[in-house]
């Protein structure tokens, strides 16, 4: 049981009743900054989520951690949730850099013509390269291959809204 | 000091004008400026209210924000009016002028005349 530094207590002497008034409050501080600390980083979280720049997350959560220090009130009544939170302060968003687009459609594009490859070549070098089977096998790899691809952008909105509705 | 809170609405309304009226004397920084509301008569301003307005003003240009190191503490960041917050400011003040004398030169009117 842990004793309430505000419950009169005879028995205790005036300077072991003050100690335990302290060692109240430092709990209670204690307590109040994991939260904060818990919250601040649900904040970055949020932000992150919706592309908000770096410096940006990192300025509005030293704010956030100012006024709170200032105040000493608790994030969540000060600020509500990290969710709403980060949606009220609208922030501008970053779209992906053009040079990063170039790079991610390189890179992509490179993995997709080496699958493409490996799938023609499997067969021949398996059984050589004369045989129908491996010429219908080649058509066949290409095709479901072109195919594939086409369908990327369709299958990965409803993939991402499956494993997160309302992502995309 | 005021008998009951304001009703949001009103809050809603006129809060943003009054914070910028509080950032006029200086550069001034979150805890101040809703510490200095609530002197005014306006209630405990939350951060949650105070920080995604001034973050509206940052984006539109009228207040300038800038973070000073606090003395053995974090620091703070600091925010001031901006020539065009100081005409946006001296704007909307005479315009919520008007508007609150219409508000009240209605209000005076007796049953006869709002007919």
């Amino acid at each position: 049981m842990t004793s309430n530094p505000r419950d009169p207590d005879n028995s205790m002497s005036g300077s072991a009743e003050a100690d335990a008034r302290a060692a109240g409050i430092r709990l209670a501080e204690t307590e109040r900054e994991a939260t904060t600390t818990a919250w601040l980083e649900q904040l970055t979280l949020e932000l992150r989520l919706l592309d908000v720049p770096g410096d940006a997350i990192g300025d509005a959560v030293a704010s956030a951690r100012e006024f709170l220090i200032d105040s000493g009130a608790r994030a969540d009544e000060s600020f509500g949730s990290p969710k709403s939170y980060a949606a009220k302060l609208d922030l501008p968003t970053v779209p992906l850099a053009q040079g990063a687009k170039g790079n991610l459609l390189l890179n992509s594009g490179m993995g997709a013509v080496g699958l493409v490859v490996l799938a023609q070549a499997v067969l021949p070098l398996a059984g050589g390269d004369d045989l129908l089977v491996v010429k219908v096998w080649m058509l066949l790899s290409l095709a479901g291959m072109i195919l594939a691809l086409a369908l990327v952008p369709l299958l990965i909105p409803r993939w991402c809204a499956s494993v997160q509705p309302g992502c995309c | 000091m005021q008998p009951k809170p304001w009703p949001a609405d009103w809050m809603r309304a006129a809060l943003s004008l009054c914070v910028l009226r509080t950032l006029a004397p200086g550069p001034t920084y979150g805890y101040a400026i809703a510490t200095a509301l609530e002197a005014a008569g306006f209630g405990a301003i939350k951060g949650g209210t105070l920080y995604p307005l001034l973050t509206r003003f940052e984006t539109a240009g009228w207040i300038a924000a800038e973070w000073r190191p606090g003395a053995g503490g974090p620091g703070r960041k600091y925010f001031s009016l901006t020539d065009d917050g100081q005409q946006e400011l001296t704007d909307q003040a005479a315009h919520w002028q008007l508007f609150s004398t219409t508000v009240h030169d209605h209000l005076q009117k007796g049953p006869a005349e709002s007919l």
